[in-house]
């Protein structure tokens, strides 16, 4: 497909072009938001600034230790994007490689890669997830290798169906016996049939890592200095800002989570529908 | 079904067991700060239960010799002791386990029944303004964290409403009570949770049912099953249900062994006493024991279901051979 | 009087972005009690349409622009619902094609085959169950199979099934949408075989649709040539093979040479099918006749050649 004709088809798509829109508004403001808005996680308020609803000086109110919500917000953003983006990488990296190598080579390499795909489709992602972040601490990178780790597998074996299927084309035969090595074979034949697959899966996978982050960090196993939505969301719930009634403290970040996994979901739909033409009109 | 498929899917299960055991094992061992050295530092911990730990662990022996007694424990059900409890694990996990599979199961068997329904409904209706809200609702539980839902079912229904209790599983004012008085304080407090994870399991049962049902309604046995002179409400329960049902089951089958991992943010935002909660509790004490039993008994609940939906599948149509 | 009669049928589907697509533009034809006809045309020529269409089975996005169908005189597109669901199999019957897709995957061929005869008529289930039996024997399947599943039957197997499967509620006509498509050569000569043999001793009457003209010798009375849904020729199986006068029918059995007879090497017909969401001007087959003139941009005469044998075309026509 070429590009020109992929992008008008996305923009055809209502969901679609919905779900990029909303994203540029989070990406631009968590690229600028920051250098506008300063804030410290470190640097409480006074005792008078605790709680307080909504006002003219803090547009969504401040939290149990006087520090402007809305400020947090914005920091936040970067961070919930940041490790969203940085642990999806890791994971369509191992799910593309695991995938495209036990698709193409077959026999033993593939049923061990897949064993072993097997083992990470069915362990239980949370407790492994919190297991990890608690034995490796609490820090941004730890926080995303360990989402990268375990959110491969579902990527591995789409990869490597249509790998199986790539395969089998005339082209790869002849490339084969004009001597073509296997490592030329799938860095230039089979990974560009299979991108189109692995782009729509990674807009997928993003959003369940942004929602892994959410959690992990929602449970404590965030890390403290670089908060993110999810870090904010636990000191709410901790502080019982809840019995406390301060909608404030505990519903934006929610609902930024909320609309953001929502981008990515919509956009990941639409680029399912164009790539796999099976969906289309359903 | 032939034995064939069953051994096969029964050896991958071993397979997958024993990545589990590997995991787990090196997991809580070559990770820095294994158990007891975080054992050591851990304020609860007596002199003797660190040499319990060590004796328990056999630190002094060769790792597969570690390995091979790790693995015959585990299958004795012996964890070790919980550092926080200075309990068996077993024991602590024992008592948390009705607890889980209450909410789990409540909450299953109205997704599923809802879920079912709606999305037979929705690919009934398809295109109408019926499909699109019942698509867009579970687009939208889809997309939120299960634990905000949690907090904005609490916001609701105590903060704004002021009925339904918003933690744990009992009144304090009933601790005692006994007979209906407890089973409808705990009724009560079940409503919340239960509503929640409903409505997150809900979103993705009523998807993939729709999307099969839209599926099957397609092919041409369907139309086969017009010509020989069947209504549409007999050709949908004769016809189509059972073929749409397959990926159906299948799902459910293996998402329950998900859930009960999945519950631990709906037990934790409602501070419900099941695995979910104690698992939670276990990360804040850095209770190491007891979350590697948490987290292998939640593996092998994943393991089972898998199993189970595998062979359901098996079962389910006559065209698994292999 | 006919058993069925279809009227000047004009079917159109609406697609998505407000399209329409004329599948069928105004076909009439006829079919008597014991009597076999065929509908033959290339794939898009609405010979499926309008062969479902007698059964009411069209899509939701079908409409009917105009025409009739009766049944034993009584309308088929007006009917209600009801009278429909009695008419479907136990007095029209079809054999689907492909018939892999079109028994259910996770029935039993015995269920499949029980649940028509029980729907249609007031037996009892040992009963339905031996004339499943039967059934089966006359298509030469061991009847226990019918406990097997279709996956477990061979392509040719299946196709009799289906046929099994058409002929339980004993039917005044059956409707065979390209019943040997995807079987081997040696199968379809079996499979035509069969339908001829039961044609006979049930007292069927019967459609054919197919696009290819060489195997229709011996079971077919008549003959209709379809193409971007209209009836371009018409007559009986002898005056088609003889004395074809349309340039499209002379090309399609050229394409299909029949056993027996010296016709030389196998034809094509170049250029695709018409674009049915566009209207057309003058003769459908323009683009592609090599007799074309500047005249055919007009609307072609309907001509009749002798009796029943009518086609549609510009050109006086010869053999």
């Amino acid at each position: 497909m070429k590009e020109n004709q992929f992008i008008k088809q996305f923009l055809k798509n209502k969901m679609g072009v919905v779900g990029f829109s909303m994203l540029v508004i989070f990406i631009l403001i968590a690229l600028f938001g920051p250098m506008i808005v300063q804030y410290d996680p470190q640097v409480f308020g006074e005792r008078a600034d605790v709680l307080n609803p909504p006002s003219a000086a803090h547009w969504l109110g401040t939290d149990d230790l006087g520090r402007d919500v809305f400020k947090a917000l914005i920091a936040g953003s970067r961070v919930s994007l940041i490790v969203g983006v940085a642990a999806t990488f890791i994971s369509m990296f191992i799910g593309t490689s695991v995938g495209i190598f036990s698709g193409y080579l077959g026999g033993k390499t593939d049923n061990v890669l897949m064993r072993i795909t097997d083992v990470f489709l069915v362990l239980p992602w949370l407790p492994l997830m919190l297991v990890l972040a608690a034995l490796l601490g609490s820090n941004i990178w730890n926080i995303i290798f360990v989402i990268g780790i375990t959110g491969w597998a579902g990527t591995a074996r789409i990869v490597r169906a249509q790998t199986l299927t790539e395969k089998e084309r005339q082209y790869i035969e002849r490339s084969k016996s004009f001597g073509a090595s296997n490592l030329f074979i799938i860095w230039h034949h089979i990974f560009p049939n299979v991108f189109p697959l692995v782009f729509a899966n990674t807009i997928l996978v993003t959003a369940t890592s942004i929602l892994s982050e959410t959690t992990l960090s929602f449970l404590g196993m965030g890390d403290v200095s670089k908060p993110s939505w999810g870090t904010t969301l636990h000191f709410a719930f901790e502080s019982g800002a809840l019995s406390n009634k301060a909608y404030w403290y505990f519903m934006p970040p929610g609902v930024c989570v909320l609309l953001l996994v929502l981008a990515f979901t919509l956009m990941g739909f639409a680029l399912d529908e164009i790539v796999n033409p099976k969906l289309r009109q359903r | 079904m032939n034995r064939k498929y069953i051994v096969k899917k029964l050896f991958y299960a071993c397979i997958t067991l024993m990545g589990v055991l590997l995991i787990n094992f090196f997991l809580f061992r070559i990770m820095p700060g294994d158990p007891v050295s975080m054992l050591v530092r851990n304020p609860n911990a007596n002199i003797e239960t660190v040499e319990k730990m060590k004796a328990a662990y056999g630190l002094d022996k060769s790792l597969a010799a570690q390995f091979v007694t790790y693995v015959s424990s585990m299958f004795i059900g012996d964890f070790g002791t919980s550092f926080h409890y200075n309990m068996p694990v077993m024991k602590v996990i024992g008592d948390r386990v009705f607890a889980t599979i209450l909410l789990v199961g409540t909450a299953e068997i109205i997704a599923i029944i809802f879920g079912t329904f709606l999305g037979i409904v929705a690919a009934h209706k398809r295109g109408t303004k019926l499909d699109v809200g019942a698509l867009s609702f579970s687009l939208v539980t889809y997309a939120m964290p299960s634990f905000w839902l949690g907090i904005l079912m609490i916001a609701f229904f105590s903060g704004f409403l002021g009925i339904l209790p918003t933690s744990g599983m009992t009144s304090p004012s009933l601790y005692f009570a006994v007979g209906m008085q407890r089973a409808s304080d705990i009724a009560v407090h079940l409503v919340l949770p239960v509503l929640t994870l409903a409505l997150v399991l809900l979103g993705e049962y009523m998807l993939v049912m729709r999307s099969s049902l839209i599926e099957v309604l397609t092919e041409d046995y369907i139309l086969t099953a017009r010509a020989k002179g069947f209504d549409d409400k007999t050709i949908l329960k004769k016809h189509a249900l059972p073929n749409a049902m397959i990926p159906m089951a299948t799902l459910v089958a293996m998402s329950l062994g998900f859930v009960i991992a999945g519950a631990l943010q709906v037990e934790t935002v409602f501070s419900w006493p099941g695995l979910g909660r104690l698992m939670y509790d276990a990360l804040q004490n850095r209770d190491y024991p007891l979350l590697q039993g948490i987290f292998f008994i939640t593996s092998m609940c994943t393991i089972g279901t898998n199993l189970i939906s595998d062979l359901l599948y098996g079962y389910l149509d006559p065209r698994v051979k292999e | 009087m006919a058993l069925l009669e279809v009227d000047s049928l004009k079917i159109a589907f609406e697609l998505t972005g407000g399209k329409r697509l004329k599948a069928v533009n105004g076909i009439s034809f006829s079919l008597d009690e014991g009597e076999t006809l065929a509908l033959v045309g290339e794939s898009g020529s609405g010979k499926t349409t309008a062969a479902l269409s007698l059964m009411r089975l069209l899509p939701k996005n079908a409409v009917i622009d105009g025409g009739e169908i009766r049944y034993k005189q009584r309308d088929v597109l007006t009917a209600p619902e009801g009278m429909i669901q009695k008419l479907r199999w136990k007095e029209i019957a079809m054999i689907f094609q492909g018939a892999m897709n079109a028994l259910n995957p996770v029935l039993t061929i015995e269920k499949q085959m029980v649940e028509a005869i029980l729907l249609h008529e007031t037996v009892s289930n040992e009963a339905a169950y031996a004339r499943a039996e039967m059934l089966m024997r006359r298509v030469e399947i061991d009847p226990k199979r019918l406990k097997q599943y279709p996956h477990q039957f061979s392509g040719g197997m299946r196709q009799r099934v289906m046929i099994a499967m058409a002929l339980a509620c004993e039917p005044k006509i059956v409707i065979g949408d390209e019943p040997t498509t995807a079987l081997d050569v040696m199968v379809q000569a079996q499979i035509f075989e069969l339908l001829e043999s039961l044609k006979k001793e049930m007292g069927l009457s019967m459609i054919l649709i197919t696009h290819d003209l060489s195997i229709l010798g011996d079971i077919c009375d008549k003959v209709a040539v379809m193409y971007a849904g209209e009836i371009v020729e018409s007559g009986s199986v002898e005056a088609i093979y003889e004395d074809a006068r349309h340039p499209y029918t002379q090309k399609l059995l050229a394409a299909y040479p029949i056993i027996g007879k010296k016709r030389g090497l196998p034809d094509f017909i170049p250029g695709q099918p018409l674009d049915m969401t566009k209207p057309v001007q003058g003769c459908a087959f323009y683009s592609r006749c090599h007799k074309a003139m500047p005249i055919c941009l007009s609307r072609p005469p309907l001509r009749t050649v002798e009796g029943a044998h009518q086609f549609l075309c510009h050109l006086e026509g010869e053999a």
